[in-house]
Formats: C-alpha cells, structure tokens, sequence
C-alpha cells in the first residue's frame, strides 16, 4: 500500500501542484484568469499522443527520458511521506541523492546525445548547477544524520519528531528551502532549461512522449524534494493515525510548492555565475549547520 | 680428472700472474689480426686460471692459501729474521678482486679487437695494436698481482707496475692531449707511491718480525698505526683519484675506450680502494679518527663530483666523474667497516665488483657509440636507441647498475652500505642519507642522459651493416648479464672476507 | 602440489614468457597472442591460489627460495588475504590488458615490441612478487624492478617528447620515493631486537621505538607515506601521474592505472597494519591519510573537468579515486582502536573501491585506447559521436562511466556508499571525517560531471572524425577485454554481498586476531542488500537487487505510459532556431563545455616549469683543482727549476766559482758542526 502512496503522490499529486501553482498563484500575480488546475495533464496526455520527431538516432536520446522518470519514482520510493517509504530498508540518504542525481543525469546525456549547440548549453548547464546544488541536499541530509546516528530516512524523520527541533536542523531546514527553489528548476534557477534564451536546453530536440515523460519526472521531483523537507526538518504529524499522517505530509508539501511558486512568478532569471557564487555561500551556511550539529547543537 | 681435481688454488697462483705477462710479451712481436687472437687467447688462458683459481677457493673461503716465494736478505734486520718479501696467496678478498679483473680485462680484450680498428670513426686505428695489446695484458698481470699479493711489499711492486702501464695506456694515440693526460697521471699516482713506500719504510722500521705481512699495521703502536694508516690511505686517493688528487682522471679519458673502461671499472682506480680494504680487512685496532677522515674526504670528493657531473656534456667524462664518486663509495665503506660496520664494508667489497661490471659496461657502451658517430658529446647526440638498441641496452643496465636501482647489483651494494651506516647511527646515519640523495642525484642525471642520447629522433646515420661489431655486442651483452648475476657469486664470497676488530 | 607453488609457477611462466615473446618480437602478432597465452595461464593459475586463500581463509606460505645471509633475509613466498586481493585484480587486468594490446600494439609500426611484450610479462611477474612477500628488503626489490619494468613502457613512444619528459618525471618521483621507503625500512630494522627485514621483525623494531622516540616513528611512518602516496598517485606527490599515464600505449595505462597504483595502497596497509603495532600512531596517520585523499580528490577531480585530452582527463581521474581509496583506508586506520566496526567497514570499503577502480578504471583506459586506435587522437576536440561506429566499446564506456560516476546498481556506488557511510558514522568520533564526506560527496558529482564529458563527446552525439577514420568497430579481441570488464562492474554492483564476503577475509587478516566483529553483525544477514549495523542498529542500507527490481518496474511504467498515446515516430534534421549551419559551424567543443565551473578551479593545479640550472661558474672554479692549485703550483717550481738552470750557464769560469762557494759554505757548515777540525 506504501508503494501506491508513494507513487500515487508523486504521480498524480506532482502535476496537480504543477496546476495549482499556475493557476493560484502565477495567474494571480499576472492577473488573468489562468488554466484549470488540471491542464497539466491535459498537457501530459496531449504530448504522449503527439509525434515523436528524432533528429538524432541515438539510443541515449530514446531511453535516457524512461530513465529519468524511473529513478525519480524510485526515489520516491526511498522517500518517507508520512509513514515509512516502501524501500526505506533497502536504500538510505546516499542512496536516495544518486537516484535524484541519476535524473539530472539523464538530462544532461539528453543534452549531449542531441549535439545541437542549445542542448549543449544546457546540459553544461545543468551539470554546473547540480554541482553546487547537490552538496547542499548532502550536506543537510549528513546534519540530520548525524543528529538522529542513522543514515536512514525514516530514521531521521523520527528522531526529529522525538528530539526537535534542534538549532542546527531548524538552519538546516532553511538551507534546503534556499535550495529547493534550483532543485525542483524554478526561477531564478531554471538556468539550464531558460525557455527564452536556450529554448528549454537540454530537450530542445525532444516532443512528444519523451517531453512528456520529462516534464511528468520533473513534476513527480517536485514532491519527493519537497517531502524530503517537509517529512524530516518539518516532522510535524507523523504521529498521527494513518489517513491523517499522509494528509498532513501532503499538507505541507502543497504549502512549500506554493511558496517555490511565488518566489519563482517574482523574480527573473539569474546567470549561471550568479547562480554560482550563491549557492556557494548556501553551502557555506549549510556546512555550518553540520559543524552545529557535530558538537551537539 | 683426479689429476685435475688434485690441483690446489696455490700451484694456480704463479701461473695465472705468468700468462698475461707471457701473453704481453708475444704481443711484443705481433701484429693487426694475429696478435688480437694471440691477446684474447691469453686472456682467455687467465681466465680460465682465474675460474679454477676461485672455484678450489670456494670449497673452503675462510683460508688463506700462501706460496712464499723469495726473501730479501739484505733486509734482515738485527734480532728478526730477514722478511718475506715475495709471497703470493688467494684468499676471499683476493678471489673477489681476482674475478672483477680478469673478467673484464678478458671482455676488454675481446672488445678491443674491434674497437681498435679502420672502422671506428673517432680514431681509426691501423697499426699499433701489438704495443697496445703488450701493454694491456701487461696491466692485467699486473693487476692479477695486485690482487694475488701476499704482503704490501709485493703489492707496491705490482702497484706501481700499474702505473706504469697506464701511463703507457692513456698516453696510447700519442697526440698531444693523451701524452699530456698520461703523464699527469702517471705524476699524480707516482706522488701518491711515495706515499705507499714511506708507509712501507716505516712498517720495516718499527717491526721485527714480518713488517711487510697485511696484519702488520696492527702490530704498530696506535699513533704509529695511524699515521701509516694515512700514507696508505694518501696513495690509495691518489690512486683511486679521490679529492684532492681526482684530476687525473677526467683527463685520462683521453684514452681509448676500452682502457678507460679497464682503467675505471677493474683496474688501477680499484687497486687504490683494494688497498684499502685489504688494511682494513687485516688490521686490528684502528683508530675512530682514520675511519673518519677517510669518511669525510670520501663524502667530500662524492658531493663535489656529484656537482661537476650536472654540467658536464662529455659522456665520457660523466663516467670517468661517476667513477670517482663511486670509488668514494667504497671507500666510505672501509671507513663504516673501521668503526665497526661488517655490513657496511662487505656492501663496500660488493660494490667493487657491482661497479666493475656496471661502470664497465657503461663505458663499453659510450665506447661503442664513439666508435659509429664519433662524438661523445651528449648535446650533439640523440636517438641513438633505434639504430643501436644493444648500446642502448648496456648504457641503461649500467646505469641503472651503478645507481642502484634493484634487481641490479649495484642496489645490493648500496644497500649494505646503507643499512651499515644506519646502523652505527650518529656520523654514519648523516653519512648513509647523503649517499642516498647522491644517488637520488646521479640515477636523475643518467637517466636524463640516457633518454637524451638514446630517445628520440636519430642524430646519425648508421653507415655499416648491422653485426659489424659483434665482438663490442658480445662483450656488452656478457657484461649486462653479469650486472644481474655477479651479486650471486660476490654475495658468498664476501661473507668470507673478515673486519678487523 | 602445494597451492603455493602455483604462484610460484606463475612466475617462473611469466619470466619464461618475456624470453619467448623476445625471442619472436618480430612477429608482431604471434608474439602478441604468445604473451597473452602466458598471461591467461599465469594469471589463472594466480587467480586460483587467491581464490583459495580467500575462501579458506588461511595464508599460503611456501619454502624459502633464495637467502641474503648479510642481511637475515630470505625470499618466501606467501599469500594473505590482502595480497589476494591485490593478486586477483592483477590477474584481471593482467589478461584484459593483454589482450587488449594484441591488435592494439600493431598500430607502432616503428617500435620493436622486444621493448613490450617482455617487459610487461615481467611488470606482471614484479607486481606478484610485490604482494606475496613478507619481507620488507624482497619488496623493495620487487618494488623497485616493478618501477623499473613500468618506466620502460610509459617511455615506449621514445619519439615522442611527451613521453621522454613523464617518463623522465616518473622514474625519478618514484625512484625518490622508494628511497624514502629503502630509508624508512632501514631505520626500522636498525632498531629491531632481531635483525632481519622481515615484517614482524620490523614490526618489533617499532614497537622499540615507539617507547623510546616517538619522533622518529612519526619520520619513518611519514617516509613510509611519501614512498607509497607517490606510487599511488596522491597529490601533493604524485604530480608524476597526470603526464605518464596519458602517454603509454594504452593498454598499459590500463594496467598503470588499474593495478600498479594500487599498489601504492597496499604498502600503505602493509606499513600500517603489518610493521606498527596498533597504537595512537595508526589513528593520527589515519586521519592525515584521510586528509591527504580528499585532497586529491578534490584537486584532482576538478581539474580533470578541465581536460580536453581523453587520457589525461582518466588520468586526473585515477587521482580523484585514489583519493577515495586513501579516505576510506584512512578512516579505517584512524577508528581502529576506537570503533573496530566502523574501521572495519571503512578498511574493506577502501579495499572495494580498490577493486571497483581496477575494474572500471582498465575499462576506461581500454575504451579510450579504442578511441585512439580507431581516431588517432586524444583530443576531445577533435573526435566525437564514436557511438555511430563502435557500439560495444560505446556501450562499455557508458557503463564504466556510470560505474565510476557512482551511479547505484554498479559497484562504484556500492564501495562509494561504505565509504561515505563509515565516513559519516566515523564523523560522530572525529568530526573531521564528516567534513572530508562532504567534500568525497559533492566530487563524486564532479567525477559524474566530466566522465558525462568524456562519454558525452566522445562517444555520444553525431560522428566527429575525419575522414582517414575507418567506420567500424576495432577488432574483436579489443572488444572482448572491454565487455569483460563491463560486466564485472556490473556484476559486483548487483551483488556487492559477493566482493564483500571474500573482503573481509582480507580486511579481518590485517588485523589482530578476534579484532573485528563478525561479518553478519556488520553487514547483515541477507546475501542481497548489505545492512550496515555500526551502532547496534541498522544504520545504512543498500540492497541493489531490491531498489534495481523497482528501477525496472518503474522504467517498465514509464515505457508503458510513453507508448500509451500511440506516437509515430519521424526523422527530422537538426533544429537551430531556423537557421542554416553546417554542423562543423555549430558544434559545440569540449573545452566550452563548463566554462564558467571551471573559471573557479582554473588556478587549483599550477603547472610548476621545471627550473634551468644555471652554470655556477664560481663553484665549478673553486673545485678545479688543476687551475688554482696543481697548475700553478706546477709553474712554481717550474720557475724554481728555470732559476737553478739559469745558474748552469755554460761558462767555466762560473763553474768554479761555484766550487768555490760551495767548499767555502762547506768549510763553514762542517766548522760550526763540528766545532773545529
């Protein structure tokens, strides 16, 4: 059954977020009207059904979409939401930041598999980003296990439910909020995508189903980052009763996607150096966190 | 067989000093062809002695087989009776010194009947070769003496035989340089035999029994010992061109390749550090101080070479250079063995026969190349590798042999003298670890070297045939393989050899 | 037969195998199957005598077969755990490599392979040698011939000047080295109560010293260190590596960075755990080889982003994971004494990664060897999309990559995945640890960016080569080496139970017996997922199988949803925005690729020229002799000589006014000697 959570979450409450986001809040800001909540998966549908042009025979290019939305389930899987995650006993923090790894991964082959110099671009892009996104999602997940003496999620998610909140998880709390905003690709952070100069990068060759299952990984992520939030810095109600505990993970999750879409409907894009030097100071910030949790804060 | 087996290392001895002297004076005669198949013949006769000589020895290391042969009656002095004066005998030491030299003065010989020939276009040679061939198997004799000398007053004889025949030797092309070179050396290692017989001088003066015998210096009183000991040991610089005496050497590179190569890996530099170590062998008691001057000129002469050999483009004279410092190796190993490291001076006895091999082959090597460009100017040399892989071959063995670099002889010579000089600790530890950067200095260096005459794009072109040279091919080749095997036979022998204590 | 003497016998084929294939040199292809048959032989019969001490888990020892009596020395030959190990990866590369070079060496059309073929029949025999004696003089003796054999091979394009200078660079760093190593052991053996160079003899002798001068056991260990961190590559030493491994035949740098830095490792733990007792010593070099590692790793792998040649950016790699290595080996050192079961772990992971490097780093080599032979070039920049035209070695690449980028499912994760947990855990004793992860961490997302690179651009995208370039796969007996390879890695990636098992004979071996707690409370019980126990509880968790089942499922889903909407598939030409561009025009090259990440770190690896001597011409003066001294001197009494000469002038009446003189000053001296007639 915590399969079907799992991957019921990801799956379909990814999009809908996706939804809710654009019509809550961006048509708010911009003051329209918006589409329905579900036009997300209008979308989904619409672009499985549509042609799939190929510019370059490359197997990389074939699969390398498949493989992103599978290692972005499978770390769904390795994810608590509200309740133990179905693989939490075969696979632990580390396990869980090279599965998402995978996914930019597979972006970033996309990219180089096209050859076209836009894609090229963005899956350099994209490599550079996750090179200093990456640490932070480490680093924050260290502090926790360090704290809670146990590399495994769930672990951790208990004994900040126990013991918390603590200084050091509570900067680390904020730290991988900072980052959540690159990690699930919204502004001022879409730099490898960056519709408007590189016309989406990496996937600037792809349409139909690949796309699709692209942007359905990436909706999927948008959960499974937030729930890493939500269910071991924020570790309120995991004690509820079974309905009431995954409510109240979903809750939250809703709560900091909304948040992620109202910084990204503010602010314009920044460059990829910018980006840089910004998350270098996020990991300055967050290694701290972890000096604070090793002496016991 | 029995009659063969019945032979005893002793009745070898007058023969084998006999055969190269006999080969020397048919050589007199002889000319071109017949007197280069008259020398190897001779060589090959002294060998072969040499073999049997060592192989009855081996049975039985520990003894010393003695052949008086004649006193002198006027020197009899007034209680003892007159000494003995002529006296051959083998024992390890000798069987060690024994095998670098007739070994390498028989590849010598081989090597020459091609090296001095029409063809070498350094110094085509066409006539001469009966004086040359007199005179170098009359330095193997004498060296063979050297080594079979049963007292210093029969060693200062053949000693100074040897400095006769190099003079002769170095001088051999006759132009201006060599002349110049050979008597210089001739001078220098004379001054140094003044030495030698003060030395001697003083040993008869103050004994009454046996004054000449290799214990004698024991029998000294301390002070007496001491300062023998450094007439001894002045000589032995002067022979073995340590500092301040080492300048004959690079000078003496005037003469033909493989009497440079006698000359430094097995015969006259090496009577010097023989002397030494067959004092050291023998005597008893001596002092802290000796041992630590000879130490520090040692030390001395190979941090200076170390220095002179950066800058230095004559291949030659890089190996002539190398001799010294490691002629300073051994004799830092008599010094560690003077205060009381077996280790130490048996890696020292190992490395006159290590470097023999390693330093002979070097300069077979750099003879051979000589011998196809005529130049042995490093700058003006590259890419000889292709065209001549066996000198490519024997250069890098040798160095790699007298750098130390395992499984090659050379490596476990210095190793002894390393752990022997750790081992006493203090002075010697400071002494051990900068032979090790030397090391570190010179195996850079050659290897520099080696990469810079061998890699890359050829600077000649080859103008003869391949296999002209296979007497100068063989003798590398021999001399490669010993560089591996000798320490199999020197190992055991020198285990053989006593410190005294 | 002993199982012993089949080690032995591998060597005595090896030696026989270099007079052979010398022997047939000129049949450049025979003599390249000749020495692969001597390998493949030598190398099972080795790989079986491991096997054995692995799965028994009793060292071999054989009889003594030659003896240095002036140094208490004998050469015997045993096997351990540890030295198993190290001899299967070797057999393994071994018989890959060799393969490998088969057709691959015909391509040196001008290089006689007497300098090849022989030369690596012995680097194999020394590398053997190496890791089965238990003395420390016959190490060194290996050691150094193993130098000795490599330096031959990475100088083998001795045209190339590129090849001269890293081999230069090479012999000598590491001839350095082995001094520093030759010094240490001496001072060891110098103060052992038993004199010989035997380990335990040796490590008695620190244990003498350890009580009565601390310092110099920290200088020995401290040599110990440099010897064997300049063999293994670790920077700040091992600036040696980025040069030479790039310029061997490629084969080799297979074998140079699959097993013959590694060795560097296992002299570390034979120092460590072999010649010093455990004591504070071991935890503080732990925690300075720790450090040491995550330098290289760090340096290393960012510069390696910077790469454009193939090989060299593989050869800054085998920096970055030596450092891995070092960081897990150094954990372990460090927590011996404090936390057995985390050192334990962070020992055998270190081991793992060993093993992992080997496989998938030769791999590398070999597809980057393939690359070379079918293009002719290590420039990135110049050939690219290789996949068009040599699928297999293509796929291989990618695996290797992934394998060493440390995706899950392949064994660089797994032996990462200990690192970094007992790294972690390890951190909750000496925090230092924590932060040493942090940055092994965020590399390994590094090492994923430019191995994306080099399977990036030089495999994947559109065909980039010119148009010598025969379009086809390289032969198969080069393909086969990489497919082995390829699938080892996956193989230990699935089931890492299995290496661990056989790792921690090897591991618990090192150590004092009854030292390290037994394997099923360390790792768990099931053979499929490893569940780390370090603190009572399960504290990590991987099980491959599990997770990689979902993988699939979940990839099947996703295949299924794709097919779903029934799309057709069209080709269609390239889209740039609508503008015309021939490919060459647009193509993007690899040095643009991560410009701005590599602007950080363009400073991080100074390439240091090597300073000219000047000529002191002052000094050279002083120490000719002839010149000040002998010279002048000799005109001196030349002068002296003239002087007395000038006297002898030839005129009779200057004669006897000599005599003259001469009976009065005769006269004089006898008249005040005598005091009278």
């Amino acid at each position: 059954m915590t399969f079907a959570i799992n991957l019921g979450l990801a799956l379909l409450i990814g999009p809908l977020l996706a939804g809710i986001v654009r019509k809550v809040v961006r048509a708010r800001v911009h003051s329209r009207q918006g589409p329905p909540i579900t036009q997300p998966f209008y979308d989904l549908l619409k672009l499985l059904g549509k042609e799939d042009l190929q510019s370059v025979p490359s197997l990389v290019v074939q699969y390398a979409p498949l493989v992103a939305f599978a290692s972005v389930l499978v770390a769904a899987l390795l994810t608590p939401m509200g309740m133990r995650a179905p693989l939490g006993q075969y696979g632990d923090m580390i396990v869980f930041a090279y599965f998402v790894t995978i996914a930019a991964v597979a972006v970033v082959m996309t990219g180089l598999a096209c050859a076209s110099p836009y894609s090229m671009i963005g899956a350099g892009r994209e490599i550079m980003m996750h090179l200093v996104v990456e640490p932070v999602l480490i680093i924050c997940l260290i502090t926790a296990a360090i704290k809670a003496g146990s590399l495994l999620m769930w672990d951790m998610a208990a004994w900040n439910y126990l013991n918390g909140p603590a200084p050091s998880m509570v900067v680390t709390a904020v730290v991988l909020f900072l980052a959540l905003q690159a990690q699930v690709g919204k502004l001022p952070f879409d730099i490898p995508e960056a519709d408007q100069e590189i016309m989406g990068g990496p996937f600037i060759e792809l349409s139909g189903p690949k796309l699709a299952m692209f942007q359905w990984a990436f909706f999927a992520r948008q959960v499974v980052y937030a729930s890493v939030l939500a269910v071991i810095f924020i570790p309120w109600g995991l004690g509820f009763a079974f309905p009431w505990n995954v409510g109240a993970h979903l809750l939250k999750v809703i709560v900091l996607i909304v948040l992620v879409g109202v910084i990204d409907v503010v602010n314009p894009r920044l460059r990829i150096d910018q980006a840089m030097s910004y998350f270098f100071w996020v990991i300055f910030v967050a290694i701290v966190a972890m000096a604070l949790a090793l002496i016991g804060v | 067989m029995t009659a063969l087996a019945e032979i005893s290392a002793r009745d070898l001895l007058v023969p084998l000093v006999a055969a190269p002297l006999i080969g020397a004076l048919l050589c007199v005669f002889l000319k071109r062809r017949a007197s280069d198949y008259v020398a190897a013949i001779f060589a090959v006769i002294t060998l072969v002695l040499a073999a049997g000589a060592i192989g009855n020895l081996f049975t039985d290391l520990d003894t010393t087989h003695r052949l008086p042969l004649g006193w002198l009656a006027n020197l009899a002095g007034e209680s003892g009776p007159a000494p003995l004066v002529f006296e051959l005998s083998i024992d390890a030491l000798s069987a060690l010194m024994l095998f670098v030299v007739t070994v390498i003065g028989f590849l010598v010989v081989i090597y020459s009947s091609e090296y001095l020939s029409p063809r070498n276009v350094e110094h085509p040679v066409t006539n001469g070769k009966g004086r040359y061939y007199a005179w170098l198997l009359f330095f193997v004799g004498a060296m063979v003496g050297i080594a079979l000398a049963g007292n210093f007053f029969q060693l200062f004889i053949f000693w100074e035989i040897t400095t006769l025949c190099s003079w002769a030797l170095i001088s051999y092309y006759q132009d201006e340089a060599s002349l110049r070179a050979g008597f210089k050396a001739l001078i220098m290692t004379a001054v140094g035999g003044l030495f030698f017989l003060l030395a001697l001088v003083l040993m008869y003066l103050n004994l009454d029994t046996d004054p000449f015998a290799f214990d004698a210096l024991g029998r000294l009183a301390p002070g007496l010992r001491s300062l023998v000991f450094v007439f001894l040991l002045i000589a032995a610089w002067a022979k073995a061109a340590q500092f301040p005496f080492f300048t004959w050497l690079p000078d003496a590179m005037a003469a033909p390749t493989p009497i440079s190569c006698y000359l430094h890996a097995a015969a006259m530099v090496k009577a010097g550090v023989y002397l030494i170590a067959r004092v050291v062998s023998a005597s008893y008691g001596l002092s802290y101080g000796v041992g630590l001057l000879s130490g520090i000129m040692a030390l001395a002469t190979i941090l200076i070479v170390v220095f002179l050999f950066l800058f230095q483009d004559d291949l030659k004279k890089i190996l002539a250079l190398s001799t010294i410092s490691h002629l300073g190796y051994i004799l830092i190993a008599c010094a560690l063995g003077v205060w009381g490291s077996a280790t130490a001076f048996q890696g020292g006895l190992l490395h006159i026969a290590a470097h023999g091999c390693g330093k002979g082959l070097l300069f077979l090597s750099v003879g051979m190349i000589t011998y196809f460009t005529g130049t042995r100017r490093i700058s003006e040399l590259s890419g000889l590798g292709a065209r001549l892989p066996i000198v490519a071959l024997g250069f890098f063995v040798g160095a790699f042999t007298v750098t130390g670099v395992p499984p090659l002889a050379g490596f476990w010579s210095k190793f002894l003298i390393l752990t022997g000089g750790l081992e006493l600790g203090g002075f010697g530890a400071v002494i051990a670890i900068l032979l090790l950067v030397e090391s570190m200095i010179a195996f850079g260096f050659f290897l520099w070297v080696g990469q810079r005459v061998f890699f890359g794009a050829p600077s000649f072109d080859m103008p003869q045939g391949k296999g002209v040279a296979w007497p100068m091919t063989t003798a590398i080749i021999i001399l490669a393989v010993l560089c591996l095997a000798v320490t199999l036979f020197a190992l055991p022998v020198i285990q053989h050899i006593p410190l005294g204590m | 037969m002993a199982v012993i003497d089949l080690l032995i016998g591998a060597l005595i084929l090896l030696t026989v195998g270099a007079a052979v294939t010398a022997l047939l040199a000129k049949w450049r292809a025979v003599c390249g199957y000749v020495a692969f048959l001597f390998v493949a032989v030598a190398s099972v019969w080795v790989g079986v005598a491991a096997f054995h001490v692995l799965s028994t888990g009793s060292p071999l020892s054989g009889a003594p077969v030659l003896t240095i009596a002036p140094l208490n020395s004998s050469l015997v030959f045993t096997v351990d755990g540890l030295s198993a190990v190290f001899l299967l990866i070797t057999s393994l590369v071994a018989v890959c490599a060799t393969l490998f070079s088969v057709r691959y060496m015909l391509v040196y059309k001008h290089h006689s392979l007497i300098r090849y073929y022989p030369i690596l029949l012995l680097f194999f025999a020394s590398v053997i040698s190496v890791v089965s004696v238990r003395n420390m003089l016959f190490f060194l003796v290996f050691w150094e011939f193993m130098t000795l054999a490599s330096y031959v091979l990475v100088v083998f394009e001795t045209d190339n000047p590129e090849a001269r200078r890293a081999g230069l660079q090479y012999f000598i760093a590491t001839h350095i080295a082995s001094g520093c190593i030759l010094l240490a052991t001496i001072l060891l053996y110098t103060y052992a109560p038993v004199k010989s160079f035997e380990f335990g003899a040796l490590l008695e002798g620190t244990r003498v010293l350890m009580t009565t001068s601390p310092a110099l056991v920290h200088l020995i260990l401290g040599l110990f260190v440099i010897g064997f961190a300049t063999k293994a590559g670790i920077l700040p030493f091992g600036f040696w590596l980025p040069q030479a491994h790039p310029v061997a035949p490629s084969p080799f740098s297979a074998v140079l960075s699959g097993c013959m830095v590694k060795l560097g490792v296992y002299g570390l733990l034979v120092v460590f755990t072999s010649l010093t007792p455990l004591s504070h010593f071991t935890t503080v070099w732990g925690v300075w080889l720790a450090a040491l590692g995550t330098i290289s790793v760090f340096v290393a792998s960012l510069t390696a982003l910077q790469q454009t040649d193939s090989k060299r950016l593989l050869a800054f790699s085998t920096i970055g994971q030596m450092g891995y290595i070092w960081l897990g080996i150094g954990t372990g050192l460090a927590l011996l004494r404090i936390s057995p079961a985390v050192a334990v772990v962070a020992l055998m992971a270190g081991l793992f990664h060993v093993v992992n490097h080997a496989c998938f780093k030769s791999l590398l080599f070999l597809n980057a060897g393939a690359a070379l032979y079918r293009t002719g070039t290590r420039d990135m920049d110049k050939a690219g999309g290789l996949m068009r035209i040599m699928p297999v070695t293509a796929a291989a690449a990618i695996v290797g990559s992934l394998a060493i980028a440390g995706v899950p499912g392949l064994n660089g994760f797994a032996s990462k995945w200990l690192i970094f947990t007992s790294g972690i855990v390890g951190g909750l004793e000496i925090p230092l640890f924590v932060f040493l992860v942090v940055v092994a961490i965020f590399i390994s997302a590094v090492t994923l960016a430019y191995y994306m690179k080099f399977v990036g651009i030089l495999f994947l995208g559109k065909l980039h080569v010119g148009p010598e370039v025969e379009r086809r796969e390289v032969p198969v007996s080069m393909v086969v080496p990489q497919v082995f390879m390829g699938i080892l890695c996956v193989a230990f990636g699935v089931l890492p139970m299995l290496a661990l098992k056989y790792l921690y004979v090897a591991a618990s071996g090192i150590l004092p017996p009854g030292y390290s707690p037994p394997f099923a409370s360390l790792f768990g019980n099931s053979a499929l997922a490893v569940r780390l126990g370090l603190s009572g509880v399960h504290s990590a968790a991987w099980g491959p199988l599990a997770i990689l089942v979902a993988f699939a499922g979940c990839l099947v889903l996703g295949y299924l949803i794709s097919r779903m909407g029934g799309a057709q598939t069209r080709e269609v030409p390239m889209w740039l925005c609508g503008e015309e561009h021939d490919f060459a025009e647009v193509r993007y090259p690899a040095h643009s690729f991560l410009l701005t990440f590599n602007e950080y770190f363009a400073k991080l690896y100074p390439s240091i020229p090597v300073p000219r001597l000047p000529r002191p011409a002052a000094i050279l003066r002083l120490f000719d002799i002839d010149r000040w001294f002998y010279s002048p001197g000799l005109r001196w009494g030349e002068r002296i000589i003239r002087a007395i000469s000038a006297t002898h002038a030839g005129y009779p009446q200057l004669y006897m006014l000599w005599m003259i003189v001469g009976a009065a000053l005769a006269v004089i001296v006898l008249f005040s000697m005598g005091g009278g007639l």
